[in-house]
């Protein structure tokens, strides 16, 4: 149970109808985030889970706030990792009445065969994004449900789709993937097909996270930008520049960003904080810790609370998991390995709300190992 | 736990079947072959070797030069302290390693770890398994000896999963053409 750092703010206390709400989970390996756009309208970016936990992040969040998922309007999938899309198959059924958004790459006939070929069960513990996005395919075909592709530019929400009672106009925008991302992700897919007589191997995820769809949301005057995992490699036609470059993109400025990639040096342009952002904007990062890769890096840290008005991560990138193994088993670890650590799912949740239409500055709720983000280390 | 080893003649791995087991871990003592391999010593020709049979000792005590005219003859066990399943998610061949992702099958409730190892840990046996997406179990016990001797042991087994066939890959195939003309995109 994620418990609350501020002592009068219960993680169980729903939005009023007037409250827009941005929840940003991050269990240290993973991120989900919750949007209240009124009137329970609510949008779901991402899934993740615990180890130790049945019901995915958002589903449980719901719970906890007392919201039916059916109050759920849109589920984007922004990429396949496995960070990003675990209990997601779980969440597209639970949440019924809800838009399927994801890019159209997750429909080709290669890519489902891809994710045919490497979700048939070999191991009972190695567990790679393929299967889970493989069941949410699966359930999308058995349930007919349509899908929205996401591309640059793509208009999901205008303001007739959705009326609320505090009469703002709502906008949700999808900003990626671009078709040179697009297209170099089935270039991959097509050279993972196996070889008849090559030795089967559990699917391994794409280094560069080609498909990450960046979501742009306007409630008003209330701007949000949410960056996925969206990595930059300096290519007018891929990445944040490709955004840049996008004709007929939103041009109003995000006074809240999910910073991309964890806070990556890899997800970062140069762009963002002076074309994409307000001048101080509230900045959230869901870490990454996996092994080596501790992310974002103290550098990272100095950059973002450098254009943020205000930043916060949704966990702490303090400590290590706790050893359970017998002593002669942690030696033997420390002499056989270059290097050993274990992935410690550190609970977190960062939560901003505001009144609709106000100009009043979001109110930070921080749950769990959340907190600012030059405390991360 | 308690695994008997397999006290057989190391002719017989040919035979085995060409995946690895599912359930509990088929372990093979040193052979004669390989240890036969390895130079002589001023103190005994098994001192300072760190492999067998894709087994790393580590706290081996250096036999007797005429041990080897034993080890067909003894039992030995294999107490597991630890074991976890593990997928190579990066090979470093410049270093020499191989960084792997790995879920602990002594405590299901464990979280996920991630290691990295030397290649030169992998038997010569499985190196040609050891590529991205490659799966093993490593272990961790005392290996014990009917005459007496306890030796900590290291483990790690890479899995000879079946391969592909031309059949495996027209199903998956068939299957994604039918998954994708019954999603409706809009």
């Amino acid at each position: 149970m994620l418990q609350s750092c501020v002592s009068d703010n219960k993680i169980s206390h729903p939005p009023l109808s007037d409250e827009l709400e941005v929840s940003i989970i991050g269990p240290g390996y993973g991120e989900a985030v919750l949007v209240h756009l009124g009137d329970n309208n609510w949008i779901i970016i991402d899934s993740c889970k615990r180890p130790d936990e049945s019901v995915p992040e958002p589903l449980r969040y719901l719970d906890q706030i007392g919201v039916d998922p059916r109050c759920v309007v849109a589920v984007l999938i922004t990429h396949w990792d496995d960070d990003h899309c675990k209990g997601m198959s779980q969440v597209i059924q639970i949440c019924a009445h809800a838009q399927i958004v994801m890019s159209s790459a997750f429909v080709q006939k290669d890519f489902l065969a891809f994710s045919a070929l490497y979700g048939s069960p070999m191991t009972r513990n190695v567990r790679a994004g393929v299967k889970e996005i493989g069941e949410t395919m699966n359930g999308l075909g058995a349930a007919e449900r349509p899908i929205t592709s996401a591309y640059p530019g793509r208009r999901l929400f205008t303001a007739d789709d959705l009326t609320t009672s505090h009469g703002l106009p709502i906008e949700v925008w999808t900003l990626s993937p671009s078709d040179e991302e697009y297209q170099n992700f089935l270039a991959w897919v097509a050279e993972q097909m196996p070889q008849p007589d090559e030795t089967r191997r559990v699917a391994v995820k794409r280094i560069r996270n080609d498909l990450s769809v960046v979501v742009h949301m306007m409630i008003g005057d209330d701007v949000l930008l949410f960056g996925g995992d969206l990595e930059e490699e300096g290519k007018p036609g891929t990445g944040w520049s490709a955004i840049m470059a996008l004709p007929g993109r939103p041009l109003s400025k995000a006074g809240m960003f999910k910073v991309s990639h964890h806070g990556s040096a890899n997800g970062h342009h140069a762009g963002i904080p002076t074309n994409l952002l307000t001048a101080a904007p509230v900045a959230v990062v869901a870490p990454f810790k996996s092994g080596k890769v501790s992310l974002p890096t103290p550098q990272d840290v100095t950059r973002i609370c450098g254009y943020a008005g205000e930043a916060y991560t949704t966990a702490t990138l303090q400590g290590r998991a706790t050893s359970k193994h017998d002593p002669m088993v942690d030696k033997t670890i420390r002499e056989v390995t270059r290097r050993f650590s274990t992935i410690k799912a550190d609970p977190g949740m960062i939560r901003l709300r505001k009144k609709a239409g106000s100009s009043e500055d979001w109110r930070v709720d921080k749950f769990g190992t959340a907190g600012p983000l030059a405390k991360i280390y | 736990m308690l695994l008997d080893v397999l006290d057989r003649p190391s002719t017989l791995r040919e035979n085995l079947p060409p995946t690895a087991p599912l359930g509990e871990p088929t372990f093979f003592r040193p052979t004669l072959e390989h240890l036969s391999e390895f130079p002589a010593t001023e103190t005994g020709w098994c001192r300072g070797t760190s492999e067998a049979d894709g087994i790393r000792i580590l706290d081996g005590i250096a036999p007797l030069q005429h041990e080897k005219f034993y080890l067909h003859s003894l039992s030995s066990r294999l107490e597991v302290l630890q074991s976890w399943e593990g997928a190579v998610v990066a090979i470093d061949q410049a270093q020499d390693t191989f960084t792997a992702r790995l879920y602990d099958l002594t405590n299901a409730s464990s979280d996920v770890s991630e290691a990295e190892f030397e290649v030169r840990d992998v038997s010569s046996n499985d190196i040609d398994l050891l590529r991205i997406g490659g799966v093993f179990r490593w272990m961790i016990g005392y290996r014990r000896h009917s005459y007496g001797q306890r030796e900590r042991v290291s483990a790690i087994v890479f899995r000879r999963l079946p391969a592909w066939n031309q059949e495996d890959i027209q199903k998956a195939v068939a299957e994604g053409e039918r998954l994708a003309a019954k999603l409706r995109i809009r």
